[in-house]
């Protein structure tokens, strides 16, 4: 704890002491246009920041939804052992490591600038606001999906046994036997996805053309040139970010003590 | 023959190329308590598995009360609500309590109404002495708590045959006897049971008749006094000797 706190105020003292301390708080910690580009300001006709970043919020909570239940069929066909699955399982399985692969940046160019320049109906011509919902449930359905078929495999197959064991119909175990099992186990690490999501609503804005977070630090940057707009827009991820990804530590540190101490 | 439980006839089973059960005709009546025994790999789980449709077989026949299980059309969950199986791990569903393990089955399996079945689980617990566990998490209880716990939960379904396979094996020595004690009772209130063990004693004690496995076939059976005291074939007194540490010739 001392250790910790002693870095800290060790990273904080170099940096007030060091030779462009001043400029650096002027551009980038400059509490006026903290205030000027977060709540905006008519008199430079701004708009304020937070308006923009509900876009960013909207798109994270329409895709969030989409991701858990795209993810769903895609984790159950990886894990499918059938035979009869094999042709879909190789394509799952192409699909995942694509989207794990491919930077999301790429997917959103290819997505906004090639998508439209097909001509075809219905895909050329979606909103900006649809075609980021895909790029945003093509990439994380794929982590997720791998987040269920975690859970899923670390319920151990005895418990399949007990289930079958007292009468449990297929559908009944999963029920009451390994979902509840797999849902505990994959609530933190989809937290943390969730987390990534959010932040990544900003890489859409580089497709779209539209103002959202990362576009109205621009414009705001344009209008100060001062740099503490983009701090701005790191401050508003942070405030949904952090709460978030502490919470998902607590709910890990939760399951793993009520392990070890045998209350589960 | 009337009272005939479970009838097995050739029954085949593999793994693969392996072939585990390899022709077992076995029949059980009413109240009979059937001890398996045999080295580890003889097929004692497998035989088991197969009794209440864990397992399909390759070959022959099962019939339990009547009904062939070798049928497509047989839906094992159906057979399963009849047949209770207790596993050497336990098995306890760690994310739920005591009596929501013993009252899972019977709820959604049989549609049996809460009230009803947590009443049965409590009068279970308190027959074997666990009634102030009810409301713990599986891992605060001993082993030995545990696989009684599991019996119960195969119990509070109502089977009418059970099966245990070597149901002390994970134990801590000094918790085994608790669990064969119950088993003993079980035995004497008229349960008819197929166990596979390792604790040849108890099968002296408990058992009404003795099968002994060796590579998926039955090689001897009969009452303990036969098989386990004055085993007529070579392999079964090769098998005891192993286990008894002494060797009859
Ligand atoms: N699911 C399975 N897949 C492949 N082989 C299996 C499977 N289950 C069992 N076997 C094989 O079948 C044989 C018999 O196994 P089984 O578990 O019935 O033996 P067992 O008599 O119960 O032994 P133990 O005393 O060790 O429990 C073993 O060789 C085992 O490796
Ligand atoms: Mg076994």
């Amino acid at each position: 704890m001392t250790s910790v706190t002693l870095l800290v105020l060790g990273a904080v003292a170099i940096f007030i002491l060091s030779p462009g301390a001043k400029t650096f708080g002027h551009y980038f910690l400059n509490p006026t246009i903290f205030a000027d580009t977060f709540f905006g300001n008519s008199a430079k006709n701004l708009d304020p920041m937070w308006q923009a970043f509900i876009k960013n919020i909207e798109m994270c909570l329409a895709a969030e939804p989409l991701v858990l239940i795209w993810a769903l069929p895609v984790a159950l066909l990886r894990n499918s052992p059938s035979p009869l699955l094999a042709g879909p399982r190789l394509v799952a399985t192409a699909y995942v490591d694509l989207a794990r692969g491919v930077p999301l940046v790429l997917v959103v160019y290819a997505v906004y600038f090639g998508l439209p320049s097909l001509n075809l109906p219905f895909i050329s011509d979606r909103t900006w606001f649809q075609y980021g919902l895909f790029c945003l449930v093509f990439c994380y359905g794929a982590y997720v999906s791998e987040v269920y078929r975690a859970g899923v495999q670390s319920v151990p197959y005895s418990q399949t046994l007990a289930g079958q064991a007292i009468g449990l119909t297929p559908f009944q175990l999963n029920r009451y036997v390994t979902i509840p099992q797999a849902l505990r186990i994959v609530v933190a690490p989809l937290i943390n996805d969730f987390v990534s999501l959010q932040k990544d609503t900003a890489i859409i804005g580089i497709g779209a053309g539209i103002i959202e977070v990362l576009k109205a630090a621009q414009i705001s940057q344009g209008v100060f040139f001062n740099d503490t707009c983009y701090v701005a827009a790191g401050v508003l991820f942070l405030i949904i970010c952090v709460p978030l990804t502490r919470l998902a530590d607590a709910l890990q540190a939760r399951d793993q003590r009520a392990r070890l101490a045998g209350a589960r | 023959m009337a009272d005939t439980i479970v009838t097995l006839d050739e029954v085949v089973k593999r793994f693969g190329d392996r072939e585990v059960l390899s022709g077992v005709t076995l029949s059980v009546t009413r109240g009979q308590v059937v001890c398996l025994i045999g080295a580890s790999g003889s097929g004692k789980s497998t035989l088991l598995r197969c009794c209440n449709k864990l397992e399909d077989i390759d070959g022959g026949t099962i019939s339990v009360f009547g009904t062939d299980l070798s049928g497509d059309d047989v839906r094992g969950e159906l057979v399963r609500r009849h047949i209770g199986i207790v596993f050497q791990s336990f098995n306890l569903f760690p994310h739920r309590t005591v009596l929501d393990n013993i009252t899972m089955g019977p709820r959604r399996a049989l549609k049996m109404v809460k009230a009803t079945a947590e009443a049965t689980a409590l009068d279970l617990l308190t027959q074997f002495g666990l009634a102030e566990k009810a409301k713990d998490y599986p891992d605060r209880l001993s082993g030995g708590q545990q696989q009684r716990v599991a019996i119960i939960r195969a119990l509070a379904m109502d089977p009418e045959l059970l099966l245990l396979d070597e149901i002390t094996s994970a134990l801590d020595p000094e918790l085994v006897g608790e669990v064969l004690d119950a088993v003993r009772d079980l035995a004497r209130s008229g349960m008819t049971m197929i166990l596979a063990t390792h604790e040849i004693a108890f099968a002296r004690d408990v058992a009404d008749l003795v099968v002994f496995l060796e590579g998926g076939r039955i090689v001897e059976s009969g009452p303990p006094e036969q098989v386990l005291v004055e085993p007529r074939e070579a392999a079964t007194r090769r098998f005891l000797s192993r286990y008894l540490g002494d060797a009859p010739t």
